[in-house]
């Protein structure tokens, strides 16, 4: 495998955005092969790497450039053999299931990253993934008197356009979002999932898109003020209406099994209110759930932690202090009184949990 | 044949559909299957009733089908813009015993359910041939076009209904009285000595077509803002008069009677040439609908009445002569009588300055005036170019702009200079009308001397746009030393060719 025209054609525009060719998977011979030259410091890799410092540095600005190590190869060749799980090949009658089984293990253990030890390498490993959960692709169905030809994503050939009208040659064209068809398959899923592990930013940061099987546990990463900030901004620029419904379930989701990172959970989520409270032009809680009732839990978190007190920082003075609470009484009010109660009773049990732990 | 759609799904076997916000499945077109006409009268009037035809009335469609079996059936579609009115659309068909489908091009899929909250999804498309495919639950529909039913010939077409209960006592207000031609004298002539004002025009209906008979008759269109009831009651038992409420703008329907169909909320589908230029007279005692070209230009009724009727007033002893008299003479526009309208100077309190004429060679004092003016005055200041000069006009008034020669408003959209009244003194509407300031049609009197001249207000520039002079407005970009990030192209995932056996080599792949 050349490992220049790799990075130029695959590493590059998943890292900048635009054309991501894929073709076979990654195996440990071609891995080692790229691990072996210096792709650093080739033009591509340096491309690369200011396509991956201008994404760091959005993030926040003291982020120094990633380099790409023998990690940033490995997350690379798995979300490679990821994307190859949705090449035609894949179907193909030579390849085995349990040979793609193989490969799917395989990609797993290249994705089983140590967590990074500083959140300049959490940037660093979401930098390499940017557009992973952007990545669309064109399929394209040519329909003729005789039958149908489907390419998916693959270049058109001439042939199948030949006497187009003599032949009622048809042509459709559909975009496909290769997140949302990955996640379809049990498998693929579980590669997606240990690719999303490896960069817990990205797990963070695409949250919706991850929706059902988004998962809080990276959570703990939110205590970091850059990094909290940065998820903010993006939580923010989506709309609450779209995040607020993953993010209340995963947070629900670790609060109801007490696990580590649930209480910052919480705290994350009443944030996002303040800022909702902070805004402009705040949108009341009836308002948003007349629109999207699957925001109810979203609401609900916010009444039950005001409940306990864990709604707002306890140094705020009136006349802000009196805005926030009354914000949680219209959550309180939006939301069903029995629901809160539970929610209030799962964050006490939880609180509680963790100082017996302590 | 159906699988119900599930949260988050994002490909779809049926074509030209995708979520909306809400998740649910939607196409970019809806469409209704009803057994009968009665059943499409049904549902407009049920739709009606609730709301207004311009939500459904983009690309709306009445057609009549043929299914697998020959039996016919009718089609309702139009462009659905949002899962609300879907719901709605959904709602009224099943109440009226039909089936809301949602799709496009000729694929419909059933709309949501109970059992589907986001909608159906196909198993698999069927290729029957047919201008619709209906995907129900229990299989698929072919239906082929046999006609189209525009919704205006429905609404035309439809019988009146009678309204139920005694008509009210009283004075009723805004009727319309439709008389034959010759009884028009009569009327015109009764109306006035019972002291009610009406406005009135002749008017022509269309004719239906070139074996529908001779011409059309000529009737005579009356608007009577109050009409008694001892009138009224006379008029009702009248042949050759019918009496009509308006039930929307350019729709009159007999009183008594309403439309199937609630008249105010079809208006949309009028709203074309060259429906929205023509007035519908709904008649229950004909069974018929009268089409006037236009809306009929109404004059004062005592305007058409005999010259000496007009001025002299009939003694009550003396009706029955008069009246004979005038059914035999034949219906004709009154004699001209009028009286010269001219300017002389005003004795009374000086009027509002609303305009001035600048004249051409002040023109350059305005333009350095225009700084000193105050934002709302030079907001609501209107400028036209004339000979003279430029007349600024400003209907809220014009005191703060001390140039030229001053106008005030002698008669509602009639101006003339400030000091100058009109005589003979009229009431102000009645030399508004006299004049002819109607519409946009402003009268100015330039001076006492000359003429009046009409200006389109339409033709009119605000004053501030008038004087500012052309700025060359120069384009900057964004200066080198801050790095911004690329604007990224749209990812797409390209599969290039990866050999027969892609995965060779991939049994023995373990990490070391």
């Amino acid at each position: 495998m050349n490992g220049a025209s790799w990075l130029e054609e695959f590493a590059l525009p998943l890292a900048r955005g635009g054309p991501v060719r894929v073709r076979g998977p990654v195996n440990a011979r071609a891995l080692k092969s790229l691990v072996a030259v210096d792709l650093q410091e080739s033009e591509a890799g340096r491309r690369l790497a200011d396509a991956r410092h201008q994404t760091v540095r959005g993030l926040w600005s003291s982020a120094p450039e990633p380099i790409l190590d023998e990690d940033s190869l490995r997350l690379l060749a798995a979300v490679q053999n990821l994307l190859f799980l949705g090449h035609p090949s894949a179907d193909s009658t030579f390849v085995r299931d349990s040979t793609l089984h193989k490969l799917i293990e395989f990609s797993c253990q290249l994705a089983a990253l140590p967590d990074p030890t500083s959140k300049d390498e959490l940037a660093a490993r979401h930098s390499l993934l940017l557009h992973l959960f952007d990545l669309e692709r064109e399929d394209v169905t040519v329909r003729f008197w005789a039958g149908s030809l489907q390419l998916k994503g693959e270049s058109t050939p001439k042939k199948p356009y030949l006497f187009a009208k003599l032949r009622r040659v048809r042509e459709e064209r559909n975009r496909v979002k290769v997140s949302a068809e990955v996640a379809q398959d049990p498998d693929a899923r579980t590669l997606l999932a240990a690719i999303v592990k490896a960069s817990p930013l990205t797990g963070l940061l695409w949250s919706e898109s991850l929706e059902p099987f988004f998962d809080l546990s990276s959570a703990k990463w939110l205590r970091d003020p850059d990094v909290a900030r940065a998820v903010v901004e993006h939580f923010s620029s989506a709309g609450i209406e779209k995040i607020g419904a993953p993010l209340s379930e995963a947070a629900l989701a670790l609060l109801n099994g007490a696990r580590p990172g649930a209480d910052t959970a919480l705290a994350f989520v009443c944030h996002l209110h303040l800022i909702e409270v902070l805004a402009s032009q705040p949108k009341l809680p009836r308002a948003l759930l007349a629109e999207q009732d699957s925001l109810r839990d979203f609401f609900a978190l916010f009444a039950a932690a005001a409940r306990l007190g864990r709604h707002r920082p306890s140094d705020v003075t009136p006349p802000l202090s009196k805005v926030i609470d009354d914000y949680a009484v219209a959550c309180e009010r939006a939301s069903a009184q029995g629901r809160v109660d539970q929610i209030a009773d799962l964050v006490r049990a939880g609180i509680s949990a963790k100082e017996e732990g302590k | 044949m159906l699988e119900p759609v599930s949260l988050h799904q994002t490909r779809f076997n049926a074509p030209g559909v995708q979520p909306d916000s809400r998740g649910i499945l939607l196409g970019r077109q809806g469409v209704v299957l009803l057994a009968s006409i009665d059943r499409v009268v049904g549902f407009f009037r049920l739709f009606c009733d609730e709301t207004s035809l311009e939500d459904i009335h983009s690309r709306l469609k009445i057609e009549q089908v043929r299914g697998a079996l020959d039996a016919r059936q009718f089609v309702i579609s139009f462009q659905v813009g949002s899962s609300y009115l879907m719901d709605r659309v959904s709602r009224i068909a099943a109440t009226v015993g039909g089936a809301a489908f949602t799709g496009s091009g000729k694929h419909f899929i059933l709309y949501r359910d109970r059992y589907a909250p986001l909608g159906y999804d196909l198993a698999g498309l069927e290729t029957a041939s047919g201008d619709y495919l209906l995907y129900g639950k229990t299989g698929a529909l072919s239906c082929s076009r046999v006609k189209e039913i525009p919704f205006t010939q429905l609404v035309l077409s439809l019988e009146l209904l009678a309204v139920p209960g005694l008509p009210p006592r009283g004075v009723e207000r805004d009727l319309w009285l439709l008389v034959r031609e010759g009884l028009a004298e009569s009327v015109l002539g009764y109306l006035w000595r019972s002291a009610v004002p009406a406005e009135a025009a002749l008017v022509e209906p269309q004719e239906k077509g070139s074996f529908s008979g001779a011409t059309s008759p000529k009737w005579l269109l009356l608007h009577v803002p109050e009409l008694p009831e001892r009138v009224r009651a006379l008029f009702s038992a009248m042949p050759g008069v019918e009496i009509f409420t308006q039930q929307a703008p350019r729709f009159l329907v007999q009183r008594g009677h309403r439309h199937p169909l609630r008249l105010a909320a079809c208006g949309a589908a009028f709203g074309e040439p060259p429906e929205r230029d023509r007035t519908y007279i709904f008649s229950a005692t004909r069974k018929s609908v009268d089409v006037i070209e236009g809306v009929p230009a109404l004059v004062p009724s005592g305007d058409l009445l005999r010259g000496e009727q007009s001025l002299t007033r009939t003694p009550v002893g003396a009706l029955a002569a008069s009246n004979a008299a005038l059914v035999s003479s034949s219906f004709r526009p009154a004699q001209p009588y009028s009286v010269a309208v001219k300017l002389e100077p005003s004795q009374g309190l000086p009027l509002a300055q609303v305009a001035t004429l600048v004249p051409w060679s002040q023109v350059d004092w305005l333009k350095r005036l225009v700084y000193l003016l105050p934002a709302p005055l030079l907001g609501g200041a209107m400028v036209m170019a004339l000979d003279e000069g430029l007349f600024v006009w400003r209907r809220e008034g014009i005191e703060g702009l001390p140039l030229g020669k001053l106008f005030a408003e002698v008669a509602p959209r009639v101006l003339a200079p400030l000091g100058f009244g009109l005589s003979p003194h009229a009431p102000p509407q009645v030399l508004s009308d006299y004049l002819g300031a109607r519409d946009s049609k402003l009268i100015i009197f330039l001076s006492a001397m000359a003429p009046p001249v009409a200006l389109d207000e339409t033709e009119f520039e605000p004053l501030g746009r008038r004087v500012l002079a052309n700025l060359e407005v120069a384009a900057r970009s964004p200066d080198s030393r801050l790095i911004v990030p690329d604007r990224s192209e749209p990812s797409t995932v390209i599969n290039d060719s990866a050999g027969i056996f892609p995965l060779w080599g991939m049994r023995g792949s373990k990490l070391t």
